[in-house]
């Protein structure tokens, strides 16, 4: 642009040529079309591209995080959210840089190939000008990724609390919290924003910096080629050219100071997103196929176990009673696998835990936690764990209708599209734990482990449970394990161990061990 | 200071899940007032520097023009250095004035997120939990990053002149 506007200034105001003068205007007005489309162009590539690599770089993230084992973090699952929400983002604008950066570049060798065309030594020197106020910016690169990295960890901090607060709502409620959490939130968000300031004050200082460079550029230049042009060295055109280009210089030369800025940012969120992606797994993943067989744990040393064996065979429902929560715990965790053993072994089929495939264990073995989680917004979709519930066809609806009679759903079984708020929050404790007990018994796996199934629920509720569920697992050469101490739960197990002390200390029926008075006071509080 | 942000919505029960209600435009503009006179210190600072800087950065093409006048009637070589003085200065001036505007607009607009996402999660806390629940609580995570950080790149990069030349 600014050579063109030269060249029409020698050509055509310079030589009042109106035929010269009009082909300029529209040879004018086509470059900028020209101009405008092209960026139009570049953008919609540039967007396009950012969005779906963030897109990967996310999926990518949540299969890391929910997959397999896990991952080893300290990070809280706000951090987590943030950084697969926005970081990827922010990481995936690195393409965009690579795009201005290439761009910018071009800019400048071309501005630098026309100056050294209208007179060697401006061109010379911008060329050896323009590096080094850039390096010069770049020193500042450092400080800016600093603090944004700093600001990054607080906004995950802040959003932190709020998912934590608003998680929490009703029991928050409950015991008059909302003060005490409002306060809390508004710390982090203060500290939040303390690191934002810090953060804007390095990047303002920076785009401050790079202003005043250009600027200096732009009056230098303007000294020489102003000098030339009194001289009569250049003509007036080529003067209007040279700065004209000098501005314009300060595009290319900002795009490079501003692409280093940031990349800073890019950086700092890239390596947030590439901790998650390379974070090592939470426990070691095994290649070994799982195998039909029976559950084994030996010698199991652990916090809350010392030493504890015990064998299921297949066809087994065998029922495991403690009055310690951290033998309770402590076995959940060691067959989930979020634990190892200090010593012994827990192993299926003969392999141990370790070292099976996790998505091949999982088809095999399901461990049904206290804690109960509900993904989806209506019963049928949280019934659904992926293989479909298949709901008319025949063979599909009886396994459902099975299983939603075993966990004793009643009357919500009635209708599965019954719509669920966030996370199933509008049922009650009880209703929670039989639609989570009816999700396990469809999915129906082989190696079947439940930890306390039936604390929220009543009496008689209880009872039909423990009738439906070992009538349905009772087929074939299943096994369930139902750590519980659930009277009319382990009165239903064909064998039941009694763990005190980090060890087995009495098997038997729940009646034969009725007699024990320890087991007595255990189950019978 | 309440950021009340309700305004009744019809529309909103009719597709399917329930969503929080959308405030209309002039209350959204109301409480953005708000927010903003809460800080008026800061945004007039930020509007003057804006200013300001804008008028450092115009002050260089039109001393460029100058020179162009100078060489056009061949001037003196002094008056040439007085020239190339001045746009020095002003490309001074530009580069404080801008780094001065950038830290006090982007100052405003973090300010005014950080007021409005504890307004919005005070709020939250305080209203109808079923009403949260049922449009889900992630719909209203004030705190969510995006949100913030996303509010703070807008108010902290308006968009660039481009040279016309």
């Amino acid at each position: 642009m600014p050579v063109a506007i030269g060249t029409v200034i020698d050509r055509a105001v310079a030589t009042s040529d109106l035929s010269a003068m009009a082909v300029s205007v529209i040879a004018v007005f086509g470059l900028f079309l020209v101009l405008t489309m092209a960026w139009r162009t570049g953008f919609w590539f540039l967007s396009r591209g950012t969005y779906e690599e963030a897109h990967l770089m996310r999926m990518e993230a949540v299969r890391r995080i929910l997959t397999g084992a896990g991952i080893q973090t300290d990070r809280q699952t706000g951090e987590l959210l943030s950084i697969t929400a926005s970081d990827s983002l922010a990481a995936a604008e690195l393409i965009q840089l690579g795009a201005r950066a290439a761009a910018a570049l071009v800019g400048l060798a071309v501005t630098a190939g026309i100056l050294l065309r209208i007179d060697w030594s401006l061109g010379l020197g911008l060329m050896l000008g323009i590096p080094i106020l850039v390096l010069g910016l770049n020193a500042l690169g450092p400080i800016v990724e600093r603090r944004t990295a700093a600001q990054q960890q607080a906004a995950g901090l802040a959003a932190a609390t709020a998912s934590d607060l608003l998680a929490g709502l009703r029991p928050l409620r409950g015991f008059g919290g909302v003060t005490e959490g409002v306060r809390r939130y508004h710390t982090t968000s203060r500290t939040s924003l303390g690191a934002t300031m810090g953060a804007m004050k390095a990047s303002a200082t920076f785009v401050g910096a790079s202003t005043f460079t250009t600027g200096l550029l732009v009056a230098v230049v303007t000294a020489f080629s102003g000098w030339y042009a009194l001289q009569g060295r250049i003509t007036i055109g080529e003067l209007i050219t040279i700065v004209g280009l000098a501005a314009f210089l300060s595009d290319p030369v900002l795009g490079l100071a501003d692409c280093v800025f940031q990349l800073a940012i890019s950086r700092a969120s890239a390596a947030r997103v590439a901790e998650i992606i390379e974070a090592p797994p939470r426990a070691e993943i095994g290649s070994e196929p799982a195998r039909p067989g029976a559950l084994v744990l030996r010698d199991v040393v652990s916090p809350g176990l010392d030493g504890l064996c015990l064998e299921v065979s297949p066809g087994e429902l065998v029922g495991v009673a403690s009055s310690s929560i951290p033998a309770a715990d402590a076995l959940t965790e060691l067959l989930t696998g979020e634990r190892h053993p200090h010593s012994g072994s827990v192993s299926l089929g003969g392999t141990d835990l370790a070292e099976i495939d996790h998505g091949s264990l999982r088809q095999r073995m399901l461990i049904e936690p206290h804690a109960v989680h509900l993904f989806g917004d209506t019963i049928g979709a949280v019934l659904d764990t992926g293989e479909g519930l298949d709901a008319g066809e025949g063979s599909g609806s009886e396994r459902v209708t099975a299983a939603v009679r075993a966990a004793a759903l009643g009357e919500l079984a009635d209708n599965l599209d019954h719509e669920l708020l966030d996370h199933g929050s509008n049922l009650s404790g009880g209703q929670r734990q039989r639609v989570a007990l009816a999700r396990a018994l469809l999915a129906d796996r082989p190696v079947l482990v439940l930890r306390d199934p039936t604390t929220a629920v009543d009496a008689v509720t209880e009872q039909s449970i423990a009738h439906g569920l070992t009538d349905l697992r009772c087929g074939g050469d299943q096994i369930t394990v139902v750590i519980s101490t659930s009277p009319p739960l382990l009165a239903r197990c064909s064998r039941v161990v009694f763990v005190e002390h980090g060890r087995v200390v009495a098997t038997g029926t729940h009646t034969e061990l009725l007699t024990r008075s320890d087991y007595a006071e255990a189950v019978l509080r | 200071m309440t950021a009340t942000v309700q305004v009744p919505t019809d529309e909103a029960e009719e597709r399917g899940r329930p969503t929080l209600p959308i405030a209309s435009g002039r209350e959204t503009g109301r409480v953005f007032w708000r927010l903003i006179l809460g800080n008026r210190w800061l945004a007039a600072g930020s509007v003057l520097a804006s200013i300001a800087a804008s008028v450092a950065a115009v002050l260089v093409p039109i001393l460029l023009g100058r020179v162009v006048d100078l060489v056009v009637d061949q001037g003196s070589s002094s008056d040439l250095v007085r020239l190339v003085a001045a746009i020095a200065v002003a490309g001074l001036c530009a580069g404080v004035l801008t780094a001065v505007s950038r830290y006090l607009v982007s100052r405003l607009g973090a300010e005014v997120c950080a007021d409005l996402r504890e307004d919005v999660m005070e709020k939250a806390l305080r209203m109808d939990s079923a009403r949260l629940e049922a449009a889900g609580a992630a719909t209203l995570r004030p705190g969510s990053p995006r949100t913030s950080i996303g509010s703070r790149r807008r108010f902290a990069s308006p968009p660039t002149s481009s040279q016309p030349w």
